[in-house]
């Protein structure tokens, strides 16, 4: 697949991005952990943006040119979003270095820059994509859906993280199933719409449906998370999901995010010559 | 008003002979797979009666390149006479440029990692020739102009053509007259 280092690195970074920003809103709710477990959480969140940033290097046809992609943030999303990741990551340094005893007003705005640049790199790029030669992209849709990939699997994976070395875990499990159920409408929303167009919107809706991976994606992301996890919110005895259930939950989103992104970049349909909309 | 070079597309004699194509891919040695110049049939009934139509269309060096506002690392020039060129050497085969034009123009080597597109043979017109394909055209169906001085009369779009108001593209066209059977 020719997509795939852009599929992990959108994914990846898109973790990478709500992990930081739940870690930082927990830490300034004063809800978090020891400066130890702050600390291998924040390494965590970092390694996995560079691997991120790394995937995505393969898409190229020059990898080993990279650095000029650079150049150009005057006019090219591809350039700002670069600029805005390679922010992010460098306060993350400083934001790793903070998580020590007496450091707590540092961190927190450190962690706050961090965040915001985490938060705009990914609206930078969601906006590649928004395109008038992509007319089912050439709305709102890749900002919303590139953040919601962060919002639905940031706080689970900071969930899961605190669950293994934390006893006093923080109920991060419960934001899982109700973004679950926001973006499973949304979904169906935007799909609804694309199909009420005509020419490529319609096209492209079709291409959705008819992906042989798209029952798993809703599966995965949408449907999993809800069905496990929302019944613990009505429980009478307030009995939480135990750890491996959380993990497990995690584990398939991630896949269906996956899947979901592919399903993303394989299904447009571009403004051609004679495709008459 | 600035010179705005593109290309004319006279439809009425365009007979879909495919030497523009050829005559392009020949002159900048182009690979197998790429074409720069494309002949596309313009749909049967776009007239109300079935008909054989062509158009033949290369990179429209549009007045808004969305190639260029893509490109990260400013491989594309537009320059003082219209023609957007691309810089190879500056290249670093990202796609975004693909992604972003709305008339399929750029086009990815697989051999080169790198992009390409039409360059108006701005070379041949600074010696005072014409482009490639507009001297192999055997029936004069294409030809370079400056949109700033043709003034009216012309087409900006064909049937099939993507919306001219995404980039502004430096081409007109003159359409084809159908010969109504009785
Ligand atoms: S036709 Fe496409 S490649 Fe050519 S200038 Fe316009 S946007 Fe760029
Ligand atoms: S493929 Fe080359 S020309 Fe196209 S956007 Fe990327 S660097 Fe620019």
């Amino acid at each position: 697949m020719h997509e795939l280092p852009l599929v992990i690195f959108t994914v990846l970074s898109q973790i990478a991005v709500g992990a930081l920003f739940t870690m930082w809103i927990v830490d300034l709710k004063g809800g978090i952990l020891n400066v130890k477990l702050g600390k291998g959480l924040a390494i965590s969140i970092f390694a996995l943006a560079t691997v991120a940033i790394l995937a995505s290097i393969f898409h190229l046809g020059h990898p080993l040119q990279a650095y000029k992609a650079l150049l150009n943030v005057q006019t090219s999303w591809l350039s700002r979003e670069i600029w805005l990741f390679s922010l992010m990551l460098l306060t993350m340094i400083g934001y790793i270095f903070t998580w020590s005893e007496g450091k707590e007003s540092q961190r927190r705005i450190v962690g706050a820059f961090s965040s915001l640049f985490g938060l705009i790199a990914v609206m930078a790029s969601a906006m590649i994509y928004v395109l008038p030669a992509m007319p089912a992209w050439n709305n709102f849709s890749p900002i919303f859906f590139f953040v919601m990939t962060g919002v639905l699997l940031g706080p689970l994976y900071v969930g899961v993280v605190l669950y293994f070395f934390d006893k006093e875990s923080l109920n991060l499990w419960k934001v899982a199933p109700l973004m679950a159920l926001v973006y499973a409408m949304s979904s169906f929303f935007y799909i609804t719409v694309l199909f009420s167009g005509t020419g490529t919107l319609a096209a492209t809706a079709d291409n959705i449906i008819n992906h042989p991976m798209f029952v798993f994606r809703g599966l995965l992301s949408w449907i999993i998370p809800v069905v496990v996890l929302l019944p613990f919110f009505f429980l009478k005895v307030k009995k939480k999901p135990a750890m491996m259930l959380v993990a497990i939950v995690f584990i398939l989103a991630f896949a269906g995010e996956i899947i979901g992104r592919e399903i993303f970049y394989n299904t447009i349909v571009e403004l051609d010559i004679n495709q008459i909309d | 008003m600035g010179t705005k070079m593109g290309f004319m597309v006279d439809s009425n004699r365009c007979i879909g002979c495919h030497s523009c194509s050829m005559a392009c891919k020949n002159y900048n040695q182009l690979n197998p797979d790429i074409v720069w110049r494309t002949v596309y049939d313009i749909k049967e009934d776009a007239y109300g009666q079935p008909t054989r139509i062509t158009m033949s269309l290369a990179c429209n060096h549009c007045e808004e390149p969305a190639c260029k506002e893509a490109c990260p690392t400013n491989a594309y020039e537009k320059r003082a006479d219209g023609i957007v060129i691309h810089h190879e050497e500056r290249c670093i085969g990202c796609e975004m440029c693909v992604y972003a034009c709305p008339y399929n123009v750029p086009q990815f080597d697989k051999e080169k990692k790198k992009v390409g597109k039409c360059h108006l043979c701005y070379e041949r017109l600074d010696e005072g020739l014409s482009p490639a394909c507009v001297s192999s055209c055997p029936t004069q169906a294409i030809y370079q102009i400056d949109v700033s001085t043709i003034g009216d009369g012309f087409e900006n779009s064909l049937p099939g053509f993507p919306d001219p108001k995404i980039t502004k593209p430096s081409v007109r066209f003159i359409k084809p007259s159908i010969v109504k059977k009785l």
